[in-house]
């Protein structure tokens, strides 16, 4: 082996519905690191797994794909990594997951894949749902028929994992005698534009150059030189090659084969088929299915309101005691309280909205997972049009509502480019997660923590409410946007509605880690920053300052004669008020009084223009910084607060409701920008989006505060 | 279009280069049978059961295969 002693590098192919994802990960135990595929933002992961003492495994995920014909720049991700001779990523073995229970359509790209002659293994993944459907596979004819080795797999049980490992070193170290007869279709007069491609790119592989052939616009650049392509696209032109035609034909042939071979040694006594085929009668019945779309969202809104609210408060209940045990056992002085009101706080404000956010991950990834998304794709592409949208952009702006930026990354599925470039524009619109902690918290100030008919939490029911206005606002201005560009392509469906099955529960719960630990690092990092520049930035002035206030303040109080609590009120707040931070809401304050905010609102709202959960644990700094003394929840403290020159309380229903409707329609994430701008490839859309949006929110609220004050 | 009355049709070819590939490695190919289950509750997309899978096509799409 060239590469690193007993390393071999395993490409793990298949199509999209073939559980590949779910055997990656039980393959790797996710460990693994996320990187990108050359010339696409596709994800690439490579996770590394031991076989025995001596093997090392680096697995490379390749997207799903039903061929190695390419309609798209990301279907052909496998096409480039199979031209692609980068030594350190190249494939030794391939890994091709097909699902047992539909194989007659899962064999065409490992079809494909047998001409590019590179060891095989074929993991026939979810033996034990074959099993139970009755299917009955001959596996040693994998061997006899096409020359590779077939393992009987499942994610799920873990049965013939062992085998499937094995099986890899086997095929790695003893090559098995290839069939080789699968080109006897190429016509010869093909031949001299397979030897030229085959000339100019370097490679040996016929099969590999009549696809460079045929699909030159999609290869990238570092394979295909721009004279090569020229020529290449020139001897297509003279031989008056039809690339579709041939296509066709090869497809067909490739069937040819596959399907007696599937007919005679795949035996099925039980069509799952039946099954998918009554569920959807009923799961996209024309009433009952959007019926039932809307009750399973309203179920997923109530969990997340209902079902994280205990553990929410162990968190934040377990950080006042923590905070409070740190101050007892720690030496007084600025550092302590850098680390309890500045950095423990900010953790606080992250970790407290864990379990919201993986609730709602959870119920994201489950219908993903159970097939259930592609019915929800199929029954709403019309209404979505309506909107200048499409079936996916429904899937792009439900998963929005867990975070827009793997929402955004998603719209690369929509080819229509009008409908991407609105389904992205409007997806922030969609309440994230990053909103949860900040609705949650103003929630609990205007709706009580009640129950209607004994099941309907009413807060639950607010925050539902808060989830539609932001959908309607994005409705309306993609419907804008279907007026204002003016630009008609065809778009398409064309979507699998693959069998219902149920979901790997360790895979699910797998991916819902994922998300959060990578929402905790993310968010939890900047968060985290932002506390600790903000503590320092409400107990810092220009020198001297603060001690002049305390001193002036202190004299006051005393001439006053307020008690000693009173009186550390009253510095506390008038330091925080000539502090840095102060001075800068102070600044601010004017543009924000018509909407209700005072500066410590104004500084809270200006952090949260790097990221919106940052909000909460602003405020619950600057609370902290305002009174010290006592060991209060953040909730208590913010519902407490009360506007020094007005004796009324901050967060009024005006206010707070003026709040909510800000942070529902303003752009806030710089992250979402950065990627809009990395995915439109020009700055003039994020821009257009931070102006529209955050236009749009400051008038609402205006109107809100203006109406309820 | 009296949609509900489509049942296993043999595909003969398809009339668009983007859904013929499409479907094509999908496993659709010429000569399979192809029926429509049900349309989308909103109208505008079909169920279609083709060969042995169920796939959702629009209107247009669906009108791209010329059946025999």
């Amino acid at each position: 082996m060239s590469k690193l002693r007993n390393t071999l590098n395993v490409a793990i192919v298949g199509n999209p519905n073939s559980g590949k994802t779910t055997l990656f990960n039980i393959l790797t135990g996710l460990h693994f690191k996320t990187g990108n595929f050359p010339g696409v933002t596709v994800d690439k992961k490579i996770g590394k797994f031991s076989i025995g003492k001596d093997v090392t495994i680096r697995l490379i995920d390749l997207p799903g794909t039903y061929s190695l014909h390419p309609n798209s720049p990301e279907e052909a991700v496998n096409l480039n990594y199979f031209i692609g001779k980068e030594e350190r990523d190249s494939a030794d073995v391939i890994l091709y997951v097909a699902d047992s229970t539909a194989l007659d359509k899962q064999l065409l790209l490992l079809h494909q894949l047998l001409e590019l002659e590179l060891p095989i293994v074929l993991a026939l993944n979810m033996s034990d749902t074959a099993k139970k459907y009755g299917v009955q596979i001959d596996i040693n004819n994998f061997e006899s028929t096409f020359g590779i080795r077939a393992v009987a797999v499942s994610a799920r049980t873990g049965e013939g994992i062992e085998t499937l490992k094995n099986t890899i070193v086997t095929v790695a170290t003893h090559p098995t005698d290839r069939i080789k007869d699968h080109t006897s279709w190429y016509k010869p007069e093909l031949e001299p534009l397979i030897e030229e491609v085959k000339r100019r790119v370097g490679i040996e592989n016929s099969y590999l150059a009549l696809l460079i052939a045929e699909h030159n616009n999609y290869v990238l650049n570092q394979w295909l030189k721009e004279e090569d392509r020229n020529s290449i696209r020139l001897l297509l032109a003279e031989a008056g090659y039809r690339p579709l035609s041939r296509q066709i034909e090869e497809t067909m042939n490739r069937f040819k084969i596959i399907e007696p071979f599937v007919e005679q040694h795949v035996k099925q006594k039980f069509d799952h088929l039946d099954i998918t085929g009554k569920m959807d009668s009923f799961l996209t019945h024309r009433f009952f299915g959007p019926v039932i779309f809307l009750i399973i969202t309203f179920i997923m809104f109530q969990a997340v309101f209902s079902l994280a609210a205990i553990p929410m408060e162990w968190i934040d209940k377990g950080f006042v005691q923590i905070g409070f045990y740190l101050e007892q056992v720690l030496p007084e002085g600025n550092i302590t309280k850098l680390f309890t009101e500045g950095i423990l706080a900010g953790i606080n404000g992250v970790l407290m909205f864990v379990p919201q956010i993986g609730i709602m991950f959870f119920f994201i990834v489950l219908l993903e997972e159970s097939g259930y998304m592609a019915r929800v794709v199929f029954m709403f592409d019309r209404v979505m049009r309506i909107f200048g949208m499409n079936g996916r952009s429904l899937v792009s702006l439900i998963s929005s509502s867990a975070c827009a930026i793997p929402a955004i990354l998603s719209t690369r599925t929509i080819k229509n480019r009008k409908q991407r470039l609105i389904t992205l524009f409007v997806a922030p619109f969609i309440s994230c997660s990053a909103r949860i902690p900040v609705y949650t918290m103003l929630l609990a100030l205007v709706v009580p923590n009640v129950y209607i008919w004994k099941f309907i939490h009413l807060q639950g029911l607010a925050f539902f409410g808060l989830y539609i206005i932001g959908a309607g606002m994005a409705l309306f201005i993609a419907f804008l946007m279907k007026w204002l560009i003016k630009k008609e392509e065809r778009g398409y469906l064309m979507i699998q509605l693959p069998s219902y099955r149920m979901p790997h529960w360790r895979s699910v719960a797998n991916e819902v880690k994922d998300k959060v630990s990578s929402f905790i690092w993310t968010a939890g990092r900047i968060i985290l920053v932002i506390s600790v520049l903000l503590w320092l930035a409400a107990n810092t002035s220009t020198s001297g300052t603060l001690k002049g206030v305390e001193r002036k303040y202190t004299t006051i109080a005393h001439q006053q004669g307020l008690d000693a609590k009173a009186t550390q009120i009253l510095v506390a707040s008038k330091k925080l008020e000539h502090s840095f931070a102060g001075k800068f809401g102070k600044g601010i304050e004017p543009i924000i009084r018509p909407l209700g905010y005072d500066w410590k609102i104004g500084i809270a709202l200006l952090t949260s223009f790097a990221a919106r959960e940052v909000f909460v644990g602003t405020l619950s700094t600057i609370y902290s910084v305002e009174d010290e003394s006592q060991h209060k929840g953040l909730r208590k403290k913010i519902q407490e607060a009360i506007d020094i020159k007005t004796g009324q309380k901050i967060f009024n229903r005006a206010t707070t409701l003026s709040l909510l409707v800000f942070y529902i329609l303003a752009m806030q994430c710089m992250s979402t920008l950065a990627v809009v701008k990395k995915e439109t490839q020009t700055w003039i859309w994020p821009i257009i989006q931070f102006v529209v949006m955050t236009g749009l929110a400051y008038f609402f609220a205006w109107i809100t505060y203006s109406f309820f004050k | 279009m009296a949609v509900q009355g489509i049942r296993n049709k043999v595909i003969k070819r398809f009339s668009n280069k983007v859904v013929a590939r499409k479907l094509l490695s999908m496993g659709i190919l010429p000569g399979m049978k192809i029926s429509i289950v049900r349309r989308a509750p909103f109208g505008g997309s079909l169920y279609i059961m083709a060969g042995s899978q169920y796939i959702a096509l629009r209107k247009e799409e669906f009108q791209d295969i010329i059946t025999e």
